[in-house]
């Protein structure tokens, strides 16, 4: 790192993290931390024994509603990125691009979660692992842009230029999970079943859904999308904040 | 009627909620991880400025 980079850190974490160190764990977070798992157990409780079982699909129906709910939370988690970059670039203020790291990296755990669980639900319904279709291409190119945002984010060496390449970067990258999204209406050929509204003609796994899936797929997206990448982020803020903070302390012990 | 009988598909759902769960808890461990090893620079830097006075 040059010496105007590690002086940049320097001013820029000092402040903000010495009053998050004196802090300690906020009331809330420790909150979050206890009622975040319980409540995904709760969720996960009811997918498994609550949710009436779909009788063509057979269980592994079940793992739509961590599927389409870890979805939820990535789109929750890349929208907060795209917020933080927008407000990085308005302020030049360090915790905006912080709240950007850490939306970008939760999210992409929660895609990976949410691909990696519609494949083995496909190997049963649609007799294969993985298959070219529109929705499954433009979730795999989501992933792979922000598997890339975090890889060139690391390359580079200035922070301002890194704070502003990955703020651009994060906004534009958003276009790729709303095409994810939108895709099963624009594209006719996909054979990739819609959660809301009707599903393309093509589509292959559909089922009926019930009363107590939509209680058990709403009650899941709202755990999903609110609680668990709210307290993932924090975490990953605080993270993010510790590592500026020792940064700011090895310029601080070179410069003496 | 056989051919309408609801497939066994008990397997794919234990296998989707362990590798689901694995990646969250893995992410998770991650997470812990990282904050522990810069808590450990964080005191050998501490530690580094104390040998220096």
């Amino acid at each position: 790192m040059t010496v105007s980079a590690v002086q940049d850190v320097h001013i820029a974490a000092g402040a903000e993290t010495e009053k998050a160190r004196a802090a300690g764990r906020p009331r809330l977070l420790t909150l979050l931390t206890i009622i975040t798992p319980l409540a995904v157990l709760g969720g996960l409780y009811m997918a498994l024994f609550y949710a009436r079982m779909d009788v063509t699909q057979g269980e592994v129906q079940r793992l739509f509603y961590i599927h389409v709910s870890a979805f939820s939370g990535a789109f929750v988690a890349f929208a907060a990125a795209v917020v933080g970059g927008i407000q990085y670039l308005r302020t030049r203020q360090t915790r905006w691009d912080t709240l950007a790291l850490a939306g970008v990296e939760v999210g992409f755990a929660l895609s990976l979660i949410n691909l990696i669980l519609g494949m083995i639900w496909a190997r049963p319904i649609w007799n294969t692992w993985w298959t070219w279709d529109p929705r499954l291409t433009s979730a795999a190119i989501m992933i792979l842009t922000y598997a890339a945002y975090l890889m060139l984010r690391n390359g580079i060496e200035n922070p301002e230029t890194r704070r502003r390449f990955a703020s651009v970067y994060g906004i534009l990258a958003m276009t790729t999970v709303i095409a994810t999204l939108i895709i099963t209406r624009i594209r006719p050929d996909t054979i990739h079943p819609a959660v809301i509204g009707p599903s393309p003609q093509n589509a292959q796994g559909t089922f009926e859904f019930g009363e107590t899936m939509r209680a058990t797929l709403g009650l899941n997206s709202a755990i999903w999308s609110i609680l668990v990448p709210a307290t993932l982020m924090w975490y990953r803020i605080r993270l993010q904040n510790m590592a500026d903070r020792v940064q700011a302390m090895k310029a601080d012990l070179l410069s003496k | 009627m056989t051919e309408n009988a609801t497939p066994d598909t008990v397997s794919y759902l234990i296998l989707g909620l362990i590798v689901g769960f694995g990646i969250l808890l893995a992410y998770i461990g991650s997470l812990m991880l990282r904050y522990r090893s810069l808590q450990q620079d964080a005191q050998l830097i501490e530690q580094l400025g104390e040998d220096r006075h």
